[in-house]
């Protein structure tokens, strides 16, 4: 049991507790075909240790200036397998859940990307999540939803970094929630720990972006990923080693390029590739296609062509894949994934690549354009290099 | 967990003689149709056998142990077996701890993942699974299972496995779920193994056998007793231990490993040997099975036997064009994989045991027959019932694999018969489409000739065997 009474516990607790958040988006599950309820899936599930939002999109400006964004909520309840002591759920400042939130912003005419991150526990009201109305936040960054007189329920961000950026943003959804499934990753939908996931793949966004002095108009698209997942607290304590030892985002041996496609003719791709760290192995692609009415496919690796042709190298020398071909022959789709700017690394308290992306190439035999956003796991040297 | 091998099920081979000069020639040589001969047994203790395949780790690759509990569910009640030691007790049946040499805690494979099967909520030891999914990808398991490890031991030991299995993966995919694998899984274990050393080649040495997976249905131990070879083509001739532990050519690396496992392997033929079929759990009619036992012993006891007191079993195998079922199966085993036959005579397992297919099927033994639905040899029939009228045998349906979804009037799982693709592809998965290659619910119209009062006499008393 952790004593929770020590402030330098606490300290380096937070400082795991960050670390661990890269667990909940790694670590794949089977993507569970269950139902989904709303609000009640916006809002956090107590009964699941890690859990979160994590929004990305293209924006465009007035001036034809182009952008691209990510906004990542996430929990972690810090909560053994023992019963809690009661004390420390009496306390006001007791840890019962911790929160980051990651903001990247990318000014895609300059090639400049920049990222903020906010860390907080629950306690005093610093930062949580709720359903109804659903609203996460961490200190002054949230996302919740809101209900305009006579108009649909939708959804707005905010985040901001002083006076070098902040972003205010209103979304609605031009299509339902798709939980991608049919190709387990693991275990099975009722196995212990399995990942939750859906996704609100075409949102339309509205709003303001500010960078240092400059305020735009803008609006775009945005993805949204949801998921939450339960691991046992040895599991959690295993990947904090492995992150603290090597600063990186990890996935144990593996590594998950996530892709999140939208292409002009309305369809989406959401697609993991998953290959082991070392080179060697089967790597794995997987996904689900989205068409324009909403209906949707999973796509199993023999339905998929994923290669990548290029690489960037960080300062620090990390390889990170920097073109792709994406091809789902059945639908006629063969892609071209490209970096909207080579240097989209998030170097905050972890390390990975989280930036847009520029897609062209075909659709059912016609030309057709896109973009997205592609997050990159499980790079950078490992703890034996 | 669906990653498991079977174990006792190696077919598709044709004998090859060693002529036993340096330049090895081989004749590819075959069994012939007809009586089967016996072949000297080594002696084995049942109980021995028993501990032994619940205990003991013959698959030595697997999950790390840390990994394995992030994702699996603990075991319901049902699923767990008496007699098991240590952390096997808390495993369910068809998953062994193993500790290796240098103290990585593994879940592996062993035989029950394809030879105990649920019937009617009941674990039943030696039932053929007829219902795991080998539709799925394998590779996307395996990988998956490496982002739950972080130890660099275990790390070492879950890329041995995975890379296993990667190399098998696009060997063992079938069309439908419930179908097994086993025999391109075996043959595909082969290709990678050097047949002197058994060391394994993460690139094939032999070509792998073909992607197109002829499917067989499992069949139960507790006939293995009263027959003189194993598989349905009666190609595993000799010692029939070496055979049932091919399993271990998932992970066996060397002759030493290998003869290790072989020492007990006696044991575990013995308690195969020593099980009984279960005694069917519905009513029967006495007075009409007894009605079926004559038009049973005329009409089907020339192949299959006679039960009863004084039974007795032919140990047959008919010629294709005689029992004409789908004759993928022996085909290919006979024609087309002579290479895999010459592996098998080369290797350690060939010492004591040969493979001899014959261009034919084995008519089994029908002990406990009600129990082990679909039916003919790659499980195209979903009722017995359907079997002895084969007009009436569906050419698509789909179950439930709902072990409580059972018939007891046309003895087999209740069924569909889907007309229109479904959408999702767990539901496609489950259809059984006869009209692909070695899938065929073709043959064996042997009840056709019975009158509808025969037939369902012959039924009622096949509850009995």
């Amino acid at each position: 049991m952790f004593n929770f009474g020590h402030r330098q516990r606490v300290c380096r607790l937070m400082l795991r507790a960050l670390l661990v958040f890269s667990v909940m988006f790694l670590a794949p599950g089977r993507w569970a075909t269950a139902e989904l309820a709303f609000p009640e899936d916006y809002g956090p599930h107590p009964d699941h240790r890690i859990e979160s939002w994590y929004f990305s999109g293209r924006l465009s400006g007035e001036e034809d200036q182009q952008f691209g964004f990510h906004l990542g909520f996430f929990r972690l309840a810090v909560k053994p397998d023992a019963p809690r002591q009661p004390q420390i759920v009496n306390s006001a400042w007791a840890i019962q859940e911790i929160y980051r939130a990651e903001f990247g912003i990318a000014d895609l005419r300059t090639g400049n990307f920049e990222s903020y991150e906010h860390l907080s526990r629950t306690s005093l009201g610093l930062a949580g999540a709720q359903a109804s109305p659903f609203r996460v936040w961490v200190y002054d960054w949230f996302a919740e939803t809101y209900q305009s007189p006579g108009s649909q329920p939708a959804l707005r961000l905010r985040a901001a970094w002083g006076g070098e950026a902040s972003l205010e943003l209103e979304l609605k959804s031009a299509k339902p929630a798709v939980v991608p499934g049919a190709q387990p990753l693991i275990g099975t939908g009722t196995s212990r720990n399995a990942m939750r996931w859906y996704s609100l793949t075409r949102m339309v966004a509205a709003g303001t972006l500010k960078l240092g002095e400059d305020v735009h108009q803008v609006k775009g698209h945005v993805w949204l990923d949801r998921l939450w997942r339960d691991a046992s607290f040895e599991f959690i304590t295993a990947s904090l080693e492995s992150a603290e030892r090597t600063g990186f985002l990890s996935a144990g041996q593996i590594a998950i390029n996530r892709f999140a496609l939208l292409l002009e003719n309305g369809w989406e791709l959401l697609i993991f590739q998953m290959h082991r760290r070392d080179g060697t192995g089967t790597p794995v692609p997987s996904g689900t296609l989205v068409y324009g009415d909403g209906s949707f496919r999973a796509l199993s690796r023999d339905e998929l062509v994923l290669s990548e042709s290029r690489h960037w190298i960080s300062a620090d020398g990390t390889r990170y894949p920097a073109a792709w071909r994406i091809a789902v022959p059945a639908d006629g789709i063969d892609l071209t994934v490209t970096p909207s700017a080579p240097d989209q690394e998030v170097r905050k308290t972890l390390r990975y690549w989280a930036g847009a992306v520029d897609v062209s190439g075909d659709a059912i035999g016609r030309p057709v354009t896109g973009h997205g956003h592609v997050a990159l796991v499980g790079y950078g040297k490992q703890s034996d290099d | 967990m669906r990653q498991l091998p079977p174990i006792c099920f190696l077919a598709s081979l044709s004998l090859f003689a060693a002529c036993g000069s340096e330049e090895t020639v081989v004749e590819a040589t075959k069994s012939p149709v007809g009586p089967v001969p016996a072949a000297e047994q080594r002696p084995g203790d049942p109980r021995a056998g028993y501990e032994a395949l619940v205990n003991n780790a013959y698959v030595t690759c697997g999950i790390p142990y840390s990994a394995y509990r992030e994702f699996a569910n603990p075991p319901a009640p049902e699923s767990l077996l008496p007699d098991r030691k240590g952390r096997n007790a808390e495993l369910p049946y068809s998953l062994t701890f193993h500790v290796t040499k240098d103290g990585v805690e593994l879940v592996t494979s062993n035989c029950l993942t394809c030879h105990a099967e649920f019937f009617n909520d009941k674990l039943i030891v030696g039932l053929g699974n007829e219902s795991r999914d080998f539709t799925q990808d394998l590779s996307a398991f395996v990988e998956s299972v490496g982002a739950y490890v972080h130890d660099e031991r275990e790390a070492r030991e879950w890329q041995k496995w995975a890379d296993r299995w990667n190399a098998i993966a696009p060997y063992i995919r079938t069309e439908t779920r419930g179908v097994n694998a086993a025999d391109n899984l075996t043959l595909a274990l082969f290709a990678h193994r050097d047949p002197e050393t058994l060391e394994w080649s993460n690139e094939p040495l032999i070509e792998p056998p073909s992607k197109h997976v002829l499917p067989v249905s499992v069949p139960p131990w507790w006939r293995m007793s009263k027959k003189h070879a194993l598989f349905y083509h009666g190609g595993g001739r000799g010692d029939h231990a070496p055979w049932m532990m091919t399993a271990s050519t998932l992970c066996a690396d060397s002759v030493e490993e290998a003869e290790q496992i072989d020492s007990y392997f006696p044991h575990v033929q013995a308690f195969i040997y020593s099980l009984e079929p279960p005694e069917y759990p519905f009513e029967i009619n006495a007075e009409l099975a007894e009605k079926g036992r004559p038009v049973f012993e005329a009409s089907c006891s020339g192949c299959h036997g006679t039960y009863g007191p004084n039974p007795s079993y032919p140990n047959l195998i008919l010629a294709l064009e005689e029992v004409g079922t789908d004759p993928e199966l022996a085909l290919s085993a006979t024609r087309k994989e002579d290479r895999f036959i010459q592996w098998f005579n080369r290797s350690f397992y060939g010492r004591r045991s040969k493979a001899a297919p014959a261009p034919g099927y084995y008519a089994p033994p029908l002990d406990g027959i009600w129990a082990t639905a679909p039916y003919l040899h790659n499980g195209s029939v979903p009722t017995l019932e359907t079997l002895l009228d084969s007009a009436r045998r569906p050419a698509r349906w789909a179950r439930s694999f709902n072990s409580t979804d059972y018939d007891d009037k046309a003895l087999g799982w209740r069924y569909t018969e889907p007309t229109v693709k479904p959408q999702d592809l767990e539901e496609r998965n489950r259809i059984y489409d006869t009209s692909r290659l070695g899938y065929s619910n073709q043959g064996h119209s042997y009840g056709d000739g019975l009158t509808p009062d025969e037939r369902k006499a012959v039924l009622e008393y096949l509850k009995t065997l």
